[in-house]
């Protein structure tokens, strides 16, 4: 049996195949800085190739061949994807210790006969080590020495361990300059492991992807608030595995890889970044999209420092654009989750629901089951009230915004939340210069609920209670639904013999854009 | 912005479009006539700047004020990015504003004043100051690289220490990382030290080179970074001390080899090296072949040619190296070069010196792309200096190397000397040959080409060894029976040995090659189609004798369908040979007559290969007539029988019933008509008695057994009516173990003619008797049997009628 990969870099070079037996190797073992075996008295190979004349000409040549091959070096593959990206972003801390950047070490081929005359035949007479499942995890050295960090065989861009074993999904998360992404996404990986737990679901981090990105964005009381992330420079994937305990199918493995992407790239006149950054929203099975509150005009309106940011609209019309690059006609299905980010500012309460403000504030609670532990649900129940309170603000002072979601997008919500919880501050640097930092105590508010969203949409759990505006089809369970046109609201059921003799006649609204069912839609319900 | 000076900034900038604000990371400030080539640099470096992590900082804990100088061979930026800055949204924000030089503008590249000296108030922080025009730089104290290395504590070594330790960074493919430089941690004792750098690294390395006040994150293309503690660092250089962890021995004595650097340093401060020194380095680089003049051993073989000039080094050891730097080089076709090698190449053909394989085939490379005459000439001297020097084994090697032109010239050369003409010889005795040697063809180039050489022993010895090879190669198509092809081959030899030899010799060899051409000849292989071919090879032997007769047996079968004669001729042959062919040979090539007779239809009658055993098998004269005459007989027989003669119907008659008695019987008749007309033959002939009696029991054996009165007319025709169960004295056929009164009620001769011979037989008690006996009783028994049937039909027994 052989595993699928589909790498998170490149996406197999544009969708070409690749298993679990096709990955490259990263080496372990990286040659000496200046090879021994070369005599004193030549400059380089060259040289000595050309000088040398001694008997044993061809076993030094075979050494330095041999030097050169684990020889530190720029990997061309991966420093051509890096280029668009404006050089990697690539670090692992241990790099520093073991003195070579993992990118710098070689890249074996186990299936290439030149490379395998320096790999060990396994029993089963391959290359390959395979872990208990059979997925092939490791190569080994002709010196003993064993090498697992696998690379995608296109782009050669580190594959975590594992990655490839379980299904895999992938989310981006998009915000524009200022929306909050970077303070958003540092708090919620942070906190990943509790979030995933309310519903029932452990989160295991399986890169060093997660660690360094918090280690550049710390949140911490009296600490400057990070900067903005660069718009052209790609951000390591961030890989978790969800794990569930079905009762059924027992332990469930998925993979879950979250992008960082700037809301830049979807901005107008950004041609280059769209086409650099797209395939990662492609790709995506569901996507979160961070909007600063000042880009609605009701609240950046009403603020006394208020300036009113670039609409919303045109990050998710480009977004639209690329997933429907045929058929503009055609609706997204990905999932989105639009989120209203630093809810508790007041100029946001200001303007919303006293209800809403207040539900706001509170945390995100998961369901517990009798026996102490969470259920793997999404708590719609007490998400509910407050999609349909976002829902109406919406519709009421952003009508284009909740157009353009309507129009194009077959399954969206919309949530609100706040990463800090707590004002800022302006701290004086030596320069003079203010910058931002949390006065604390730093009380982040559903953050996690625009995430558990997804993960009920991508089906790791399941929910408690109907979601407004969310409308499944009553016959296949599909999230995709439409409603039908006036004039084709009345369903005529005809005579099965007298074809053209109607027998009955019902009222219908909606209809499923997957099985083509239709019926009755309760709205109020 | 500085007049007629190209700038680009980076920054994370905000935007206000109407009543809109929008913001993000973005080039502004950007010169109009930037081209997008230095665009894209300024872009690269500046965006890998803005990953910002908290406060940037530098080694003394300020903000960091990173400066960097990054060229790429055509521009050159010189870069300040002041972070602690603040966005729209009060958030870390840097300012990058960068100062484009192209290189094509040399005094940039040649005064490092022209960079060092740019003062830090030229770099703006903000987008409204960067587009504030200026006439000129505001410049720092102009450096001169005494008070530099003064200023840095630096002497002429420790200097050289740190140039070497950035070349090397610059150039040595196996280092990767970049270089650490110690400094104090002030941008003055940088620019100082950087000044020292730029001051003794050649034109091109100065275009190329990159730098950093400070680690940063992102180390894009970075030769040095300055830090105030390097020793951690994997490459680094403390320039005050010298200490490092680049220079190697290889790499310092390498490095010393270029004597460009050492020759900078040296001369470090004497303006008269200083001034000239890389200008000419770099023309001369250039007319070497390499248009950037960055090639590192163009640089290497341009100093040597700036300093030497025409004079050659008095170690051969030296002038050996700088040949093969020169052929290792890659400036194909650059005549400069071609015309240094040249003259490096007649010193070493002066001082008989000679390069390696590896070197060798540089050289013929480079001649191959030469578009002087000059190389090309010296290049023949050398090869042949290197044949005159070498052993003629390994001067054929070289000269088989060659293209026919090129060697067409050297043999006119090789002739005039006498190793020359060994190694000639040797060429084309064992490399020539060795390729040309499966032909007649190629033998007859070798023959031609060699043919200027007066004395070619090895040569020829060699043409005869192979042609005698190729010949017997071709002997092999006898076995397949190809002859055909196997004169044409033989035509082919007798035609080089002609070539050779004096009509004595060519006896001799011809009486050679039909020898072996009848060894290979064997009843076997034997092709009895090509007796013409065969005759060709005659050579009166008694092997050649015995296939050629063998083969013109069935010849004459074609061509005259007599098959009496064939007989007759296959009888003469195996009387002939009999003692000399011995039994098994005897029946192999029996066996390979008859299936040839057979696969030409020229027997008739049934069971051709029993016939043709019989007769070949007779060795008295005279039997073999009779029973050729027994043959024609049954054959003619056999056509009455069956009107339709033709031989479709005596191959199914053949099959069908040809071992029945029905067959037999015409063979009977037939044989007791000769027999009346020969009354003498059959008395007096033991012979046909024994064959008759052999043919028969053969025949029994291979179908079903004959009756009795098969039997008893074949005793009666070889003794008598009367004495015609004598012959179960001698044959003991099937029918005397069947069942009496089945043997009995099929005979139809033991009730009429030959119950008398029968009642006698038993008399004489015949060592059969007993069972003629019982088959007379089972007569008798069947007889009264019958009566008493009759006489029940003749009353009416049953009863009815």
């Amino acid at each position: 049996m052989s595993y699928e990969i589909t790498c998170p870099y490149c996406f197999n070079d544009g969708g070409k195949r690749m298993t679990d037996e096709d990955v490259l190797f990263r080496s372990e073992y990286v040659s000496e800085s200046e090879c021994e075996a070369l005599p004193d008295d030549y400059e380089d190979v060259e040289d000595f190739k050309r000088r040398y004349t001694g008997a044993d000409k061809e076993e030094i040549l075979q050494k330095l061949k041999d030097w050169e091959f684990f020889k530190e070096g720029k990997d061309e593959e991966y420093e051509k994807f890096w280029s668009r990206f404006g050089g990697t972003t690539e670090k692992n801390p241990a790099d520093d210790v073991l003195k070579v950047m993992a990118y710098h070490r070689k890249v074996i081929d186990p299936n290439k006969p030149e490379h395998q005359r320096y790999l060990k035949k396994q029993a089963d007479g391959t290359y390959f080590i395979r872990d208990r499942q059979g997925m092939v995890s490791q190569i080994e050295l002709y010196n003993g020495e064993k090498c697992n960090r696998r690379v995608c065989r296109f782009c050669h861009n580190p594959l975590p361990e594992e990655y490839g074993k379980y299904p895999v999904k992938f989310a981006s998360i998009i915000g524009i300059t200022g929306a909050g992404k970077t303070v958003y996404l540092s708090q919620l990986l942070s906190k990943m492991k509790g979030y995933a737990t309310k519903v029932g679901l452990t989160a295991v981090v399986s890169n060093p992807g997660v660690r360094v990105f918090l280690n550049n964005n710390k949140i911490a009381v009296g600490e400057y608030l990070p900067g903005s992330t660069p718009a052209n420079r790609l951000q390591q994937p961030l890989f978790y595995e969800m794990v569930k305990d079905d009762p059924r199918e027992g332990k469930v493995t998925e993979t879950f890889v979250l992008y960082d992407v700037a809301g830049e790239v979807f901005a107008h006149d950004t041609s280059e970044l769209v086409r650099k950054f797209s395939p990662f929203i492609e790709h995506s099975s569901g996507v979160i999209v961070l909007i600063d509150p000042m880009q609605f005009e009701v609240i950046s309106g009403t603020s006394k420092k208020g300036q009113k940011l670039d609409d919303p609209t045109t990050a998710l019309g480009t977004i639209h654009h690329l997933f429907a690059e045929n058929d503009t006609h055609e609706k997204c299905k990905i999932p989105f989750a639009i989120c209203i980010s630093k809810s508790d500012m007041e100029e946001v309460q200001n303007v919303l629901s006293k209800n809403l403000s207040g539900m706001l504030l509170d945390d995100v609670v998961g369901i517990k089951k009798s026996n102490g532990l969470y259920e793997t649900v999404f708590n719609a129940k007490a998400y509910a009230p407050i999609a349909k309170e976002l829902n109406k603000f919406i519709m009421e002072n952003e009508m284009e915004l909740a157009t353009m979601m309507q129009t194009n997008y077959a399954s969206y919500a919309y949530f609100a939340i706040t990463a800090l919880g707590c004002p800022v501050e302006e701290v004086k640097m030596e320069n003079g210069n203010s910058m931002y930092a949390p006065v604390g105590p730093i009380l982040p508010k559903r953050v996690e609920e625009p995430l558990l969203w997804l993960f009920y949409r991508l089906g790791y759990i399941g929910k408690n209670a109907t979601i407004p505006g969310e409308i499944i089809c009553p016959s296949c369970g599909s999230f995709y639904t439409e409603e039908l046109p006036e004039d084709e609201r009345v369903l005529i059921t005809y005579h099965k013999i007298l074809k053209f003799w109607p027998k009955s006649k019902k009222f219908v609204n909606r209809y499923c854009t997957c099985c083509g069912y239709k019926w009755e839609h309760d709205y109020e319900e | 912005m500085i007049k007629d000076v190209l700038q680009c900034c980076y920054t994370n900038a905000s935007r206000e479009v109407g009543n809109v604000v929008g913001s993000g990371w973005e080039a502004v400030c950007v010169s109009e006539g930037l081209p997008s080539e230095a665009y894209s640099m300024c872009r690269k470096i500046q965006s890998a700047n803005s990953c910002i992590n908290g406060v940037m900082t530098d080694e003394n804990g300020k903000i960091l004020n990173l400066l960097e100088i990054s060229g790429n061979g055509t521009f050159i930026c010189m870069i300040r990015t002041q972070y602690g800055l603040l966005d729209r949204m009060k958030r870390a924000n840097m300012f990058s504003h960068a100062y484009v030089f192209p290189c094509k503008d040399n005094d940039f590249v040649k005064d490092p004043n022209r960079l060092l000296t740019i003062d830090n108030g030229n770099f703006k922080t903000d987008e409204q100051a960067a587009m504030e025009k200026a006439e000129d730089f505001t410049r720092l104290p102009a450096f001169d690289i005494v008070h530099a290395m003064e200023k840095c504590g630096l002497d002429n070594k420790k200097l050289g220490v740190m140039v070497k330790c950035v070349y090397a960074q610059m150039m040595d493919k196996n280092i990767v990382k970049p270089l650490f430089i110690q400094y104090d941690g002030t941008e003055e004792h940088m620019r100082a030290l950087l000044f020292c750098i730029y001051y003794c690294l050649p034109f091109s390395l100065r275009r190329r080179l990159s730098v950093a006040s400070v680690r940063t994150e992102n180390t894009v293309d970075k030769n040095i970074f300055f830090t105030k503690s390097a020793k951690g660092q994997e490459y680094y250089v403390v320039p005050e001390t010298g200490e490092n962890s680049v220079l190697t021995d290889r790499v310092d004595k390498k490095l010393t080899g270029l004597g460009f650097l050492d020759f900078a340093i040296n001369g470090v401060t004497d303006p008269s090296i200083q001034n000239d020194l890389f200008k000419r380095l770099e023309e001369n680089t250039i007319e070497l072949g390499d248009p950037n003049g960055t090639n590192e051993l163009l640089m290497k073989i341009a100093f040597i040619w700036m300093r030497a000039d025409n004079k050659m080094p008095e170690d051969d050891k030296e002038l050996y190296l700088r040949l093969n730097d020169a052929l290792r080089s890659n400036s194909l076709g650059n005549e400069k070069m071609d015309r240094y090698i040249a003259m490096l190449l007649k010193e070493t053909i002066k001082r008989k010196l000679v390069l390696t394989p590896e070197s060798e085939a540089d050289l013929k490379n480079r001649v191959s792309c030469s578009k002087t005459t000059e190389l090309k000439k010296i290049n023949e001297e050398y090869n042949f200096y290197r044949f005159k020097e070498l052993p003629p084994e390994e001067a054929s090697n070289y000269l088989a190397k060659m293209g026919d032109a090129e060697r067409a010239g050297f043999v006119g050369r090789l002739l005039k000397e006498e190793n020359g003409k060994k190694i000639l010889d040797h060429f084309y005795a064992n490399v020539m040959l060795k390729t040309l040697g499966n032909s007649w063809e190629g033998i007859e180039k070798v023959i031609n080409e060699s043919d200027v050489l007066e004395d070619r022993s090895e040569t020829d010895e060699k043409i005869d060894l192979c042609a005698w090879e190729l010949f017997q190669k071709s002997l092999k198509n006898v076995e397949r029976g190809d002859i055909e092809t196997v004169i044409d081959d033989f035509t082919s030899f007798k035609g080089i040995m002609e070539k050779k030899y004096e009509p004595d010799s060519l006896k001799k060899i011809d009486e050679e090659a039909k020898k072996s051409f009848w060894e290979k000849v064997s009843e076997s292989n034997i092709n009895f189609d090509m007796y013409d071919k065969y005759i060709i090879f005659d050579n009166k032997t008694e092997r050649s004798e015995f296939f050629i007769r063998l083969c013109e047996i069935p010849r004459r079968l074609v061509e005259n369908g007599d098959v009496d004669d064939f007989f007759a001729r296959s009888h003469e042959m195996f009387t002939i040979y009999k003692t000399k062919l011995g039994t098994n040979l005897r029946e192999r090539v029996m066996g390979r007559l008859a299936g040839y007779a057979l696969k030409n239809g020229s027997f008739l009658g049934s069971d051709p290969e029993m016939w043709f055993k019989t007769l070949t098998e007779i060795e008295n004269d005279k039997v073999f007539r009779s029973a050729l005459a027994l043959y024609d007989q049954c054959v003619e027989l056999e056509r009455k029988t069956f009107p339709q003669t033709e031989k479709d119907s005596m191959d199914a008659f053949g099959r069908d019933i040809g071992r029945e008695a029905a067959d037999l019987r015409g063979f009977f008749s037939a044989f007791r008509n000769y027999l009346l007309n020969s009354e003498e033959e059959r008395i007096n002939s033991s012979e046909i008695v024994h064959i008759v009696e052999k043919t028969f029991a053969e025949l029994e054996k291979r179908s079903d057994s004959f009756s009795l009165d098969v039997w008893l007319k074949l005793g009666s025709l070889i003794y008598s009516d009367e004495d015609c169960f004598r012959i179960f004295e001698d044959v003991k056929p099937r029918v005397l173990s069947e069942d009496e009164s089945k043997v009995v009620s099929e005979s139809e001769l033991l009730k009429k003619g030959f119950r008398d011979a029968a009642e006698n037989y038993v008399k004489e008690r015949g060592s059969e008797f007993k069972i003629v006996k019982k088959w007379l009783s089972e007569l008798s028994h069947a007889e009264r049997s019958a009566d008493d049937a009759k006489k029940k039909f003749h009353f009416g027994w049953p009863g009815k009628k």
